[in-house]
């Protein structure tokens, strides 16, 4: 399934905290950068990134902003996976979110996830994980 | 008053020992030499009067005189417009009063985190606020009249121009948050399954991908049917490891710290806001004139819990409600042009024993020869010499120029209250 760029851009917002997707990337130098913003504001997060069980980052706090996380040759077949605890600290909200993209590849990829915690200091797992593939 | 009471007290006391009798006869030594000061100090006002210079919160509103309950607070542009149709009864009526109150900077993509705060960096678009609103009535007591109906627009802009950091409190309580955190996400990304599952499919996928001897249609096909498998066990993956978490250890912690997160902040501030009000006389949008303004320019320094310790005021009035420079209403308000200062310190060193505390409030009427500006001056000092025992010093120019000094004035009174019991006296 090839991926519309408009339709991801639009992407429906879910209830749901994980999302797995394949993005199309071609075999370049070219670099394949990151973003991840958890909201919304005024909330705590800590995310991990990993490349294939290996780490890329560890413990990040807060937004992940232009994280280049390899190239198109190094990434051709691998899975990225991001896990992120976003904990309710705003007392004008319980929702929590998460705006993740991604640019390098045949076209931009961008997913968007929220959830409503039940309570004042709850938090929400989220986790992402995407296959790079030069074929779909 | 002091002699007859101190007389007295020597005939019941004679048959006390020597010892309790030198302390009784120091203490009432000490309480008629307060007494004579006590009535020099009276003549200080020490009041704390720089509070009525303060930036309204929000300053539209209050020109407006449009109550803060009726006013609307939406968080994002849905919510904006969820509220403009609800006022307007979709679209199809005006309301006789409007206001709202929004941090535009806050609605845009780019989500703020709790650490975003702990910096000065982004203070100027996380605090930005516009207040706005209109109301169409006539005036007090006779609101709904329609031909006494005017229309009053009013816009107030606040923001931090300096915002001071986190105290060391708030910033543990984050520190904290995020161990507990770091903890959480560790307990998520078990088991590991998930992982080895991944490599087991990873294989697959790139083995399809790779294959050159299959049709391109039964590729798609077998890496959809792929896709499709990685979704589903993705989702249940995802609940096994979602299932244990809101019962462990590290979410309980993350839950008790961030429900009783402390927001403090310790050091310099700086902070702008103005407003107007827009008059329609004539409910005709080319005929305005500005009936009310203002601009408050607050600075100082925040000190945690023990709360602001140093703060100066600017303000400008135009048509104030009361000219502070005024009190007696000698000159009218309207077309009135006002310049406010005022400035406090506080300064408490050698564990809080000695404290040095000032005020100072200028006051002007701008192109008035009326009223000439005043100003007025408290400075006040206290050494704790022990528990309940305080020497203090105050001095003082009020705005009509007269010099008053004093002292002591709440050593009496802690004298006194110590003398009875260890309960401190402020």
């Amino acid at each position: 399934m090839s991926i519309t760029p408009l339709k991801k851009v639009f992407a429906d917002t879910t209830g749901k905290t994980n999302h797995y997707d394949e993005y199309k990337i071609d075999r370049t130098d070219s670099p394949i950068v990151m973003n991840l913003f958890p909201g919304t504001t005024g909330q705590s997060a800590v995310s991990d990134v990993i490349i294939d069980s290996t780490k890329q980052g560890s413990n990040i706090q807060g937004a992940i902003i232009n994280f280049t996380i390899g190239t198109g040759n190094s990434l051709v077949n691998k899975f990225l996976e991001v896990y992120t605890i976003i904990t309710d600290v705003s007392t004008v909200t319980n929702l929590t979110s998460l705006d993740f993209s991604l640019t390098g590849g045949t076209a931009p990829y961008r997913y968007k996830m929220e959830r409503t915690v039940q309570e004042q200091g709850d938090s929400a797992a989220y986790k992402i994980t995407i296959f790079f593939t030069d074929f779909s | 008053m002091i002699l007859p009471l101190t007389k007295s007290l020597f005939s019941s006391l004679t048959s006390l020992n020597s010892s309790f009798m030198k302390r009784i006869l120091f203490i009432v030594a000490i309480l008629a030499i307060l007494c004579v000061d006590v009535k020099a100090q009276l003549n200080i006002d020490t009041t704390i009067t720089l509070d009525v210079l303060k930036s309204p919160v929000s300053p539209a509103f209050n020109m407006l005189g449009i109550s803060t309950s009726a006013i609307e607070r939406p968080s994002d542009l849905n919510s904006f417009r969820l509220s403009v149709q609800n006022a307007t009864n979709n679209l199809t009526a005006i309301p006789n009063s409007y206001a709202f109150e929004i941090a535009p900077f806050l609605w845009g993509a780019k989500k703020y985190t709790l650490k975003d705060f702990d910096s000065s960096k982004h203070a100027f678009l996380q605090s930005f606020t516009i207040s706005a609103g209109f109301t169409h009535m006539g005036p007090e007591g006779q609101e709904d009249v329609d031909s006494l109906k005017t229309t009053k627009v009013a816009i107030g802009i606040k923001f931090a121009i300096i915002r001071p950091r986190w105290s060391a409190n708030t910033r543990k309580a984050y520190l904290d948050l995020i161990k507990a955190q770091e903890d959480l996400l560790k307990a998520y990304e078990l088991p590991n399954m998930y992982t080895d599952s991944l490599e087991i499919l990873k294989n697959l996928r790139a083995a399809l991908g790779a294959n050159t001897s299959l049709p391109n249609n039964i590729k798609q096909d077998s890496s959809a049917r792929l896709r499709s498998d990685l979704q589903r066990m993705h989702n249940l993956v995802d609940s096994i490891q979602q299932e244990g978490l809101p019962s462990s250890e590290p979410f309980q912690r993350a839950k008790a710290i961030a429900s009783a997160f402390p927001t403090e902040r310790k050091g310099v501030f700086l902070d702008f806001t103005t407003g107007m009000v827009a008059d329609f006389p004539d409910n005709r949008f080319d005929n305005s004139l500005i009936n009310k303004a203002g601009a408050w320019l607050t600075g100082g320094y925040e000190n945690g819990n023990k709360g602001i310790t140093s703060m100066f005021i600017v303000r400008y009035l135009y048509h104030p409600e009361v000219i502070f420079a005024d009190p007696d209403g000698k000159i009218s308000a309207d077309h009135a042009s006002t310049f406010d200062v005022g400035a406090r310190f506080l300064l408490s060193t050698l564990n809080d024993k000695f404290t040095l505390s000032g005020e100072g409030l200028y006051r002007s009427v701008i192109g008035n020869t009326v009223l000439d500006p005043s100003w007025r001056l408290v400075l006040s000092t206290e050494y704790e010499i022990a528990k309940n025992r305080k020497v203090t010093f105050s001095f003082g120019r009020n705005f009509d120029g007269a010099i008053s000094k004093g002292g002591n004035l709440i050593a009496a009174i802690n004298f006194i209250a110590g003398f009875g019991g260890e309960r401190k006296v402020k």
